[in-house]
């Protein structure tokens, strides 16, 4: 092994704290799809990357197994790797497995629980709609909010959380989230959560056609939440106050062809990246050809 | 997906139940309509309580020859409770469920009843 295995994480590490950190001048719904892929494929690295060292410390501790092991899962050189890079690696392996698998383990709960509550108007005069994702899912109202909003503001609540279900958001979520609990990221997944909130307020505007009474709506209900107990969470901005600053300038411009651009730059980038880091290449090459 | 938003709560009946909560107490079919926006037919109004009554959203009582609504009380407390409990920590990071809104910060609170100042 060589300085370049981790250089392709390295590399989607930069990148995805840059991303955190730099507001990117697209269109929410752009801005989304780059952040995800972005976290998602950083995520996938820093698995793969750990994996491929801790395989090659095993087959260094252990070189009789390692004749057992497909080549491709091997670095070339037949050096061994060092403790200091490989006892690490191990660990760092195993304790992310673990934290993904926490965090799977985690939203199924979430999930389980929103959803044996969808279709029913959850008692508490809070105000609060969750879009809950996925079969038997749906929007979840309080009867807070079913008291508290006008009809036209309904609406608009059921237009923004229709918009998450639609796209199908909990995706992005999740990557997001996974990046966060895997590495520091977590303004990466930050400057994430507020796109995707953004993209549904922009789908709700588009709705009910009036950017004014959407960012109202939002303000209510904001203003409606009880203050969080103990003490407050001083890191935490909630993104309300830019998604009503956003909603209440003009509309964002479609980037019908930054975007794209963007997009897929970004996509092949990472996607490339994330490739060399589990050793795809090698990975193909080991394959018999089938033509 | 097609089948979630056939089973999401609809706008209509989300008005209706705002409408129904809006009263306080019982209402019949014909009192909800004449609340509702946009003058929906009664027998649309009446389609939808049926639903709702269905589902156990709401509950009816006989009253002469109609129905009058109510929203039904959720006689299991402790597991909206529960849920509720759950659901507050929707906003957090880590969180595949996205609230409406999070909690705001009291910095957050007094910047956004001055955007609001602004705009009206």
């Amino acid at each position: 092994m060589t300085w370049f295995t981790v250089l392709p994480f390295a590399l989607m590490a930069a990148l995805s704290a840059v991303l955190g950190r730099v507001r990117l001048p697209l269109h929410p719904v752009w801005c989304a799809r780059v952040l995800a892929t972005t976290a998602g494929m950083t995520a996938v690295a820093a698995l793969g990357t750990g994996f491929f060292v801790a395989v090659n410390y095993a087959a260094t501790l252990a070189p009789a197994a390692a004749a057992r092991l497909p080549e491709w899962a091997l670095f070339g050189d037949d050096r061994p790797v060092p403790d200091v890079v490989g006892v690490p690696a191990v660990l760092l392996s195993a304790a992310g497995l673990a934290v993904a698998g926490r965090t799977a383990v985690r939203w199924v709960r979430e999930l389980r629980a929103a959803r044996d509550g969808a279709g029913r108007v959850l008692e508490t005069g809070v105000p609060m709609a969750v879009a809950v994702p996925g079969r038997g899912g749906g929007v979840l109202v309080s009867r807070g909010l079913l008291r508290g909003l006008a009809a036209e503001e309904l609406r608009v609540v059921f237009e923004h959380e229709g918009s998450h279900l639609r796209h199908r958001h909990h995706r992005y979520l999740a990557a997001g989230a996974v990046a966060a609990a895997l590495l520091p990221l977590r303004r990466l997944d930050g400057a994430l959560r507020l796109a995707v909130e953004r993209w549904a307020d922009e789908d709700a505007a588009e709705a009910v056609g009036d950017r004014a009474l959407v960012a109202r709506t939002i303000a209510k209900v904001a203003l409606a939440q009880p203050a969080a107990p103990g003490p407050a969470p001083g890191f935490a901005d909630s993104g309300v106050v830019r998604r009503v600053e956003a909603l209440l300038g003009a509309p964002p411009a479609r980037n019908a062809v930054a975007g794209p651009l963007l997009f897929l730059g970004d996509a092949l980038l990472t996607g490339s990246l994330a490739a060399v880091a589990l050793q795809l290449d090698h990975a193909l090459a080991a394959l018999p050809p089938v033509w | 997906m097609r089948d979630v938003s056939r089973r999401a709560l609809g706008q209509l009946e989300a008005e209706v139940l705002a409408a129904l909560a809006g009263l306080g107490g019982d209402a019949g079919t014909a009192e909800l309509t004449a609340r509702l926006d946009g003058e929906p037919a009664y027998t649309t109004v009446g389609t939808i309580l049926y639903r709702l009554y269905r589902k156990g959203i709401v509950t009816r009582v006989r009253d002469g020859r109609q129905y009058r609504y109510r929203l039904a009380v959720d006689e299991s407390a402790l597991v909206a409770d529960r849920m509720r409990d759950q659901l507050r920590h929707a906003s957090d990071p880590g969180s595949v469920l996205s609230r409406f809104v999070r909690t705001l910060t009291p910095e957050e609170e007094r910047k956004l009843r001055e955007l609001l100042g602004g705009a009206e």
